[in-house]
């Protein structure tokens, strides 16, 4: 008798578990809200990959854009970005920017007319730009037809790029590529014209908007590897985007070093960066100060760092021999308390939080 | 008689002025099989089929289809390499004709558009043994040599076309008149490599820009001075114009293109005698290779000059004892935009070795070596071994160290190159037990060669400050065993069936503190083999050849996304040979990847499928022509 209610329990737990027909379907995984991890891939020899982690969870998915169209990225995936409808993840080496839905991750359209695409960035509600490294231009797109709308001559090796709503104005960091640049570009993001060119130190790699609505652009310097002698150093400047004026210049000392990962904590009024990429270890300064900061605040070498501007933690990519899968410390800011670290991709070089 | 005729004739219509040389000399392969003595290597033939044939074939393939040799291959007529018993192409050394081949700036030698008939003579030494040869012979040697013509003369005109715009034409002519000996080859090959390939898309697509000419020609006479003595000059002209396509997963706007112009020129006094044996020379060498990046517009010239002189060989000393020696010196100059100015090197080398007839079965022999590079001293360098021989068994054992100094280019590259980088180094050992057989109608032999290599200060380029640097970072050790079975088989009374199947277990790991520890090196597959199969009539041959390499890692941490797929290729040869009096044409059809197999030496540089071509050959023989 036992034996026969255990049976009929069991009957009905299975049935109340088991699916209805008319359940309510689910989208796809979202992949958010967390961390979207670009891992660059081997040069040349690989492609990259996708990884999404959840910060509540600590869980990581990795590979998540093969898993989901069962085709690869392309060499050297440089950045990610997503907006409410559209992902956009540009593979430099492949000249590849790979759109898909923001919402599933599914491949929706691939653009490959570009050389070396670095970042995307949307420039308004129909349009997208896209900067490319070989040909010094930025490409503006019409979002859903994917359409060529306009493109301007930038500098030399355009990547990063800040869009400032208010003024309609797109702001272009020229890192200088394979030579160098000294300019930031200003674009009117809807006649696709060159507003000006705002003149900086060498090689401008990454920028952060304070709370004051201040831009700041951190210049690597200019390496001259046969007359070391004709080196310049980086330096960290701070322009004003109702003037397009440069109006505080802090210069590095050291001109072997290549200062880069320019990022600003979530109140937005610490910033943090890399003192020489590749190498260098983890600075921090108040956006009053007037001085550099001389001590690391982690000494550990960070091929890519950036803040979570949702949820404030601090993240940083090992990409250890560039040759193996590279590693993910997550801290707390602004204690810089190691909270989480995970294995992403093969020389993991930026993220996108959403 | 005019159905010969019009084939002639048309064949003639074709080369214009490329001719071809004549009946082919009977090449040899020599591998380390019981090379005891440095100038007395036992060898071992090719089967006959691949003999006859060998114009059709690179010199990289040569190694790939008949020794344990792991070949990099980036592409038809692309940039291609040899790498053995899990070491860096640098550790493996092309001597020619005396001189030394490799690229003093990269460290090695670039087997693209290197066809296999410009060599009369191939000797390949394994481990320990090619250490004679110097620095950067840790794990083998290639040693290729022009052997004279005793008498007559012969002609030789070869045209092939293939699939994807191959076409290859040959001229060559050998002769001897009086004490001289005369050969010139002059080889132009060229390809479309327009050959379908899935992209990342996995669709297919026709590849792009992957076009390539190569031309050589070598130009030698050997002049007796006696019937000890000879002196040989030989000069050989190589220019090359290859398209470098994008890889599978590069933006299609990722184009370069390089120019590869190299020339190298010998004279070598060889005196063969019963108690001395000498070979002494020298040699000049100047090769450029231009490169130009389409899309970044960067052009960059490289080159390096400079000569070599050499003196090697051995003596009587006493009924049961030989002394052996090599003493070198190369002087380089590299000019380079991406190189420090006045960027060259010395290098200097002195071998001695000694050898005991203990009994009439066991050898033993001890070598020493040193070697200075800009002041700088290597260790000493030691060799010790041992051979047995009883029957028809063989065993022989070598052990002892290699070194290897760092390029030009690690040492001086702009930016990044480190002047204080280390030398490599490391412990090799091998015992190579062979057996031969003969029986009736059968023939065969088999070789076994488990081998140990270490090395030390591995040199890799990594990421140092806001650079990429060579650092003297990692420890390996590779273990593994080369086995391979020779048989061949008289069917009928004209038939012959020939087998050669070999097979290279390798297992190269990464030691010491190193973060990858543990984990097998990067471009090393474990399993490589190949085997042939052929069977031969007077008028016609027939071969299946087969290429096996297992998968490789790519990452140092050996992640599963790095993971270069194993393959099997197989290719098909089919000839049939006319001969009319002095002529002998020869019609040839070669199938090559039959299965079409989707393969790749390199990740995302994918190879040609399914590919035919055909060759016409056409030789004329003098009836006294002979080579020694």
């Amino acid at each position: 008798m036992k034996k026969t209610r255990l049976l009929l329990l069991a009957g009905i737990v299975a049935i109340a578990c088991s699916k209805k027909e008319d359940d309510i379907q689910l989208p796809d995984k979202l992949y958010q809200p967390g961390v979207l991890v670009v891992n660059e891939g081997p040069f040349g020899t690989g492609t990259g990959t996708l990884d999404f982690y959840d910060p509540q969870s600590k869980q990581v998915e990795h590979d998540i854009y093969q898993k989901v169209n069962n085709l690869p990225i392309g060499n050297i995936f440089q950045s990610a970005y997503f907006d409410l409808s559209y992902g956009y993840l540009v593979a430099n080496n492949s000249g590849a920017v790979r759109i898909v839905d923001a919402n599933n991750m599914k491949l929706f359209r691939s653009l490959e007319d570009m050389a070396s695409p670095r970042y995307a960035m949307r420039t308004g509600s129909s349009t997208v730009a896209f900067s490319d490294w070989a040909s010094g231009k930025v490409f503006f797109y019409q979002t859903q037809i994917f359409e060529k709308v306009g493109e301007v001559l930038s500098g030399s090796g355009p990547e990063k790029m800040y869009f400032h709503s208010q003024g309609n104005k797109l702001y272009v960091l020229n890192s200088g590529g394979f030579s160098t640049d000294s300019t930031v570009s200003v674009i009117n993001a809807s006649t696709y014209q060159l507003v000006k060119k705002i003149q900086v130190p060498y090689n401008p790699n990454s920028y952060a908007l304070d709370k004051n609505g201040k831009l700041w652009v951190l210049c690597g310097g200019r390496k001259d590897w046969t007359n070391p002698a004709n080196s310049t150093p980086g330096a960290l400047v701070r322009i004003d985007l109702n003037t397009d004026e440069v109006e505080a210049v802090l210069n590095f000392d050291n001109p072997d070093q290549f200062p880069s990962n320019l990022c600003i904590n979530k109140e937005k009024d610490v910033l943090y960066f890399v003192d020489d990429k590749y190498f260098g270890g983890v600075f921090r300064m108040s956006i009053t100060s007037a001085t550099l900061p001389t001590t690391p605040v982690i000494e550990r070498t960070a091929y890519a760092l950036d803040i979570d501007p949702i949820r404030g933690d601090l993240y940083l990519g090992d990409a250890g021999n560039f040759n193996q899968a590279g590693k993910i410390i997550r801290y707390a800011v602004p204690t810089l308390t190691p909270v989480d670290s995970f294995t992403a991709g093969v020389i993991p070089g930026n993220f996108f939080f959403r | 008689m005019k159905k010969h005729i019009f084939t002639t004739t048309l064949i003639l219509q074709g080369f214009i002025c490329f001719g071809q040389s004549s009946l082919l000399p009977e090449v040899v392969v020599t591998a380390s099989k019981a090379h005891f003595s440095a100038i007395e290597p036992i060898e071992y033939t090719w089967d006959s089929l691949a003999a006859r044939h060998k114009d059709q074939f690179s010199l990289a393939e040569i190694l790939r289809l008949y020794l344990p040799a792991h070949v990099r291959l980036y592409g038809p007529g692309l940039i291609s390499t040899i790498r053995v018993r899990g070491q860096s192409s640098e550790h493996f050394k092309v001597v020619w004709n005396g001189l030394s081949l490799n690229n003093a700036a990269l460290g090695l030698f670039d087997f693209s558009g290197v066809p296999a008939l410009l060599f009369d003579h191939l000797q390949m030494y394994h481990g320990n043994l090619a250490g004679f040869y110097g620095s950067g012979s840790g794990s083998g040697a290639l040693v290729l040599n022009d052997l004279p013509v005793k008498k007559g003369f012969s002609v030789n005109a070869l045209q092939a076309a293939g699939s994807f715009g191959y076409r290859q034409r040959i001229a060559s002519l050998e002769s001897s008149a009086g004490r001289w000996s005369l050969k010139v080859v002059n080889q132009l090959q060229y390809a479309d490599n327009n050959y379908p390939f899935k992209n990342l898309s996995n669709q297919l697509q026709p590849l792009a820009n992957g076009g390539y000419i190569h031309h050589n020609v070598t130009a030698g006479a050997i002049y007796r001075l006696s019937d000890k003595s000879a002196v040989n000059i030989s000069s050989w002209f190589q220019n090359s114009a290859i398209s470098i396509p994008p890889s599978r997963v590069e933006s299609r706007f990722n184009t370069s293109r390089q120019w590869n112009r190299n020339q190298r020129s010998v004279i070598n006094y060889t005196f063969t005698g019963t108690k001395l044996r000498l070979a002494a020379g020298g040699g000049a060498i100047a090769e450029q290779i231009v490169y130009h990046h389409d899309l970044l517009g960067l052009k960059d010239t490289s080159e390096v000059n400079g000569w070599q002189f050499f003196a090697r060989g051995a003596f009587s000393a006493g009924k049961r004892s030989n002394v052996t020696y090599n003493a070198e010196h190369h002087r380089y100059q590299a000019p380079s935009a991406n190189r420090l100015p006045e960027v060259g090197t010395h290098i200097s080398l002195l071998n001695a070795g000694y050898e005991y007839q203990l009994t009439d079965a066991l050898q033993l022999s001890a070598t020493l070596r040193n070697e200075w590079q800009d002041g700088r001293a290597s260790p000493l360098i030691a060799r010790l071994a041992g051979r047995y021989s009883v029957a028809n068994w063989s065993i022989q054992a070598t052990g002892g160290n290699h070194f290897r100094w760092p390029t030009l280019n690690e040492r001086y590259w702009v930016p990044g190159g480190n002047p204080n980088i280390l030398p490599e180094s490391g412990y090799t050992a091998d015992v190579m037990i062979s057996y031969a057989s003969k029986k009736h109608r059968t023939e065969g032999k088999i070789f076994l060669t488990p081998f140990v290599q270490s090395l030390e200060n591995q040199i890799i380029w990594q990421p140092q400050g806001s650079l990429w640097s060579p650092v003297n970072l990692r420890k390996t050790l590779a273990g593994g065993a080369e086995t391979r079975v020779e048989g061949s088989v008289q069917l009928f009374s004209n038939t012959l069936a020939h087998l050669i199947v070999a097979y290279t277990y390798c297992r190269n790991v990464i030691q010491g503190s190193d973060a990858a520890a543990g984990k097998l090196a990067i471009y090393t597959p474990q399993h490589i083999g190949n085997a042939h199969l052929g069977v031969k009539t007077q008028v016609w041959h027939a071969g299946v050849q087969m290429v096996y390499q297992s998968s490789q890692h790519t990452l140092s941490d050996n992640h599963p996304s790095g993971i270069l797929p194993g393959f099997t290729v197989l290719n098909l040869l089919v000839s049939r040979f006319v001969s009319l009096q002095k002529f002998t044409l020869r019609l040839s059809g070669e199938v090559r990847n039959l299965a079409n197999t989707e393969y790749a030496y390199i990740p995302h540089r994918p190879m040609p499928g399914r590919e035919f071509r055909f060759t016409l050959n056409l030789q004329f023989t003098n009836p006294k022509y002979t080579k020694s």
